[in-house]
């Protein structure tokens, strides 16, 4: 939920983008008004046996009876109009439905904030009760329940309760747990307040969201369930007839086809149920925003096209990947937000490019666009990519996929999640050979194999037949290595591949990346936010700050005399580059995230060197030769 | 593995302890069984004397140490109302409510995983809203309404289907098969649009994975993407729940075999309830914990057969 001034009216925008759950509310709305009002809008009061014409007994809807009365949905058994029944059943209905759900409710939550709250054995045991509740059937539960308790209309709550309690208390729990060692909470310790106040007044707001979503849910089940009971005949007594036990008395004349009796409460109760549970599921979409991301994968089945005919540059050969002014805006609920604006680069053959930067300053997504990898609610909105000479930016997803794994390849930053958990490391290396090379199975494991030798891995056979969490860290790192590595790709891609290892491994792989790219001849993009690892490995190095490029050049000549003051500021922060004993310098401040366009410096904020041109759009500063080209984005530059 | 299976077992013997003990305090204590078991015309003295050989005069705890020691022998006592041994009229209804289940379990799984493969791989898609939306509207039928309604349409208005029994012949004949499918039908398809929800889910949540993304990057075809990496992954939580869900199948068939006049262990439960015939209630129970213990044992042998990560020997 975002900070807006008017939350409900931005609530209700969102929820309302749903036809369906509009419709479902409006008419749950109309099912609450008609059960509330229903003394007033019912044609006769159901039971007022007095009332009753028992010569209208059963007569279909519409049709005519033997005292001369319509009935709009016909009449039952006794001449009773059904329209009013169904009002009536409606209420005793929600009646129930909502008592048992508020109850179960309180009861829930008290219980699951004070287990999240409590924590320890008190935890373990509640919970332990909760799982072996949850375990067994509401239904069959309640069942047994009001075989011992008996009939009636108290006795069927309570069952409810009982039954509906568990769902409750576990979600309260799962939602106070994080919010249970907050700093409010640890000040409400403090200043002990007591237990109640401390767990209603600043944990139960916080877990308010999914709790509504379980309330809902759970009164539209108890709404079934209330009625399934009542049809078995061990629910509500005769006498206060819920939906249920309505149409359990019109099931006896289905047979002969008088359905409307049957029919026409089991509509309603359709309806009120239905619309309760689209309500909730609207509303467990709204909370839940991880759902409204994601891919579209193409659904294609047809085979990818051939390789588009590529117009070469003249240096295409030279330079395998020229990147020139990508630019990529996610669009937040604040505005449009520039996570990659207006970059330009290009990588040699054989030639380590280190993209730096700290982390938010768009180096991932900067790798992640050149792949054509950005997910919504990213997009891309300008610039090339030219691989070989073809425009990446300009393809399609089919297109796309004949190119990515094969001319150029992403190295993620933790192999842990990259790898699939339940496949093997055998298929995950072969599916990427058979996607792009028609080789028998034998051939892409004996290719696997060969790779993974490459990469420092022993006994790379047995690998195969593992599973990702069957490797240290340092060998799924090599793995993930071998496999952009496979169908030797004109370029290569690492997002911060080596961040989660320690030093020495690091090192290692390092070493062995920098030989392979030699040996194959590759272009490749390291992206880090270590300077170390860009003196050691790369020969040029290009400087991320707020998803622009702010200096470029050869590495040893930037880290030598950086021209842009974030660069030097970064050098400074090096803890080798400061005096033993001394306070370590750093940068003030941090990266700020930026909505809307700037086209002033994004570091001004934090720059010693910043006056008021630096709020006007930013010069590229040309150093260098036409062999080493040095370029800068600043006003007042080091150099 | 077999440690595994040792503990497990030695788990279940002790929940079944907990629910006998759960069920006896429940049946037998709340409310006097004496009440409903002699004729009230009875005499004072023939009270006490059945009073005597019912056992009921003894304390709750000698009482309850002769249910558990004739359970461990079999015995569940005697039904009033068809004066046989409770266990065996359980046992012999409890094919047919297995087959009813056994089939809707299926229907669940042929039907549901598809549709919620769909649903989750394009959840902004008309085909897959409409999807969506029909399984929530599915878990919002009364199970009761929507079985009287199938045998409305297709036994009373078109004829095609019978509306009650079991029917006669082998397993595979005509007359058993159509009896079964709409009994099938109506315990499937709540479960149904909950598979197809879990499914979507599932299937939604492993998109945003790291995993998917990767293999994206390698070229893989996204049919590959979908079916091999995806679909396993969400397999996992699938058909655990699934399993789980055998249980409930088992109880709602309770509602099925009433509707249809099958002739299952629910129906029995719900005349036996409704005559508090406490020896067949209590038999039921316990055959029915012994059926869900034996579940839960079979789903986490599933679980851990599909998912590498999860090895038994370190599980709980």
């Amino acid at each position: 939920m975002s900070a807006s001034s008017k939350p409900f009216a931005e609530f209700w925008r969102e929820y309302a983008r749903s036809p369906v759950a509009v419709v479902a509310l409006a008419v749950l709305m109309l099912l609450l008004l008609g059960a509330s009002f229903a003394p007033y809008l019912a044609p006769q009061n159901p039971y007022d046996l007095a009332s009753l014409r028992l010569e209208d007994s059963r007569t279909p809807p519409l049709g005519g009876a033997a005292s001369g009365a319509t009935y709009l949905l016909g009449s039952d058994v006794l001449g009773r109009d059904v329209l009013s029944a169904i009002l009536y059943g409606l209420r005793m209905s929600l009646m129930v439905g909502l008592t048992a759900g508020i109850v179960a409710f309180a009861v829930g939550v008290s219980v699951g904030l004070f287990s999240a709250y409590r924590g320890g054995r008190v935890d373990a045991l509640l919970m332990r009760l909760v799982d072996l509740q949850l375990s067994f059937p509401t239904l069959l539960v309640a069942l047994i329940l009001l075989a011992v308790l008996g009939k009636g209309l108290d006795k069927i709550v309570l069952a409810l309760i009982i039954v509906q309690w568990a769902p409750f208390a576990r979600t309260a729990r799962a939602a106070a747990l994080p919010q249970v060692h907050q700093e409010y909470m640890d000040a409400a310790r403090v200043l002990r307040l007591p237990l109640w106040r401390q767990l209603l007044k600043h944990l139960l707001p916080n877990c308010l969201p999914p709790l509504l979503v379980v309330l809902t849910i759970q009164v539209a089940s108890a709404i079934l369930l209330e009625s399934t009971l009542s049809y078995l005949g061990i629910g509500l007594p005769i006498s206060e007839p819920s939906l249920g036990l309505l149409i359990a008395n019109g099931s006896q004349f289905l047979l002969n086809g008088d359905y409307w009796i049957s029919l026409y409460p089991g509509l309603a109760l359709l309806l009120l149920v239905g619309s309760l549970n689209l309500v909730g599921d609207r509303l467990r979409e709204y909370f839940n925003p991880r759902l409204r991301k994601g891919v579209m994968l193409p659904l294609d089945l047809a085979p990818a096209p051939r390789e588009r005919q590529a117009s070469r540059g003249s240096d295409a050969d030279d330079r395998p990947l020229r990147v020139e002014g990508l630019s990529v805006v996610f669009d937040t609920p604040a505005g449009p937000l520039h996570a990659v604006d207006d970059v330009s680069l290009s990588v040699r053959r054989g030639e380590v490019l280190g993209l730096v930067g700290e982390s938010g300053s768009g180096k991932s997504m900067t790798a992640r666009a050149i792949m054509g990898m950005i997910n919504a609610p990213g997009r891309v909105t300008a610039g090339q990519v030219l691989l070989q000479g073809v425009d990446l930016v300009a393809m399609g997803e089919t297109e796309l996929q004949a190119r990515r794994g094969k001319d150029i390849s992403l190295i993620f930053q933790d192999p842990t999640t990259a790898l699939n958990p339940v496949l093997r490391i055998g298929s995950q290396m072969t599916e990427a050979v058979h996607a792009h090379r028609r080789v028998s199975d034998a051939q892409a494991q004996e290719l696997a194999a060969r790779m993974l030798a490459r990469v420092g891995i022993p006994s790379p056979q047995e690998r195969l037949a593992q599973y990702p969490h069957q490797l240290s860290g340092g060998m799924r790192q090599r793995v993930a290595i071998a496999i952009a590595l496979l169908n030797r790709p004109g370029v290569v891609l690492a997002d911060e591949p080596t961040t989660a290892l320690d030093v020495t491994i690091q090192s290692q792989i390092l070493a062995e990346f920098q030989g392979l790219a030699r040996e194959e001849g590759m272009a490749a993009i390291w992206v880090t936010h270590d300077l170390g690892v860009v003196e050691g490995l790369t020969q040029s190095v290009a400087v991320m700050y707020r998803g622009r490029i702010v200096e470029q050049g050869p590495t040893h000549e930037v880290l030598a005399a950086p021209a842009h003051p974030y660069t030097r500021g970064l050098l400074d922060s090096l803890p080798a580059a400061n005096t033993p004993g001394q306070r370590l310098r750093q940068i003030p401040g941090m990266v700020t995230s930026k909505v809307g366009k700037d086209p002033g410096c994004g570091f001004r904020d934090r720059c010693s060197r910043a006056d008021e041109r630096c709020a006007t759009p930013v010069p590229v500063v040309r150093l260098g030769t036409a062999d080493a080209p040095r370029s800068a984005l600043c006003h007042h530059p080091l150099v | 593995m077999m440690g595994f299976l040792f503990r497990r077992l030695l788990q279940s013997v002790l929940v079944v302890a907990v629910m006998s003990a759960l069920v006896f305090f429940g049946v037998f204590v709340i409310g006097n069984p004496a009440d409903i078991l002699i004729d009230p015309e009875a005499t004072q003295l023939e009270r006490l004397e059945a009073i005597r050989t019912l056992g009921l005069d003894q304390s709750v705890w000698v009482q309850y140490g002769h249910f558990v020691s004739n359970a461990l022998r079999g015995e569940m006592g005697r039904s009033f109302v068809y004066n046989q041994p409770a266990l065996e009229l359980i046992l012999e209804r409890l094919p047919a409510t297995l087959e009813l289940a056994t089939t809707a379990l299926l229907l669940a799984l042929l039907l549901g995983v598809p549709l919620g493969l769909w649903a989750g791989a394009r959840p902004k898609s008309l085909p897959g809203r409409a999807i969506q939306t029909g399984a929530i509207l599915g878990v919002s039928f009364p199970s009761f309404w929507q079985g009287l309604m199938l045998v409305l349409v297709f036994s009373v208005l078109l004829g095609w289907l019978p509306s009650s029994g079991r029917g006669n012949g082998p397993l595979w004949s005509w007359d058993r098969f159509s009896h079964l499918i709409l009994p099938a039908l109506n315990l499937a398809l709540f479960k149904i649009s909950l598979v197809t929800r879990l499914t979507a889910n599932a299937m939604r949540e492993a998109l945003t994975m790291d995993y998917i993304d990767y293999a994206r990057s390698k070229g893989v075809a996204s049919t590959r993407i979908l079916a091999v990496h995806a679909l396993k992954n969400v397999m996992v939580p699938v058909l655990t729940v699934t399993g789980m869900e055998f249980g409930g199948l088992i109880a709602f068939a309770v509602v099925t075999e009433t509707v249809f006049a099958w002739p299952g262990m629910g129906k029995l439960i719900v005349d036996s309830i409704a005559v508090l015939d406490r020896p067949v209630i209590v038999a039921y129970l316990m055959v029915v914990v012994v059926i869900f213990i034996t579940i839960n044992l079979v789903v986490d042998l599933l679980y851990s057969a599909l998912d590498p990560r999860v090895r038994l020997d370190q599980a709980r």
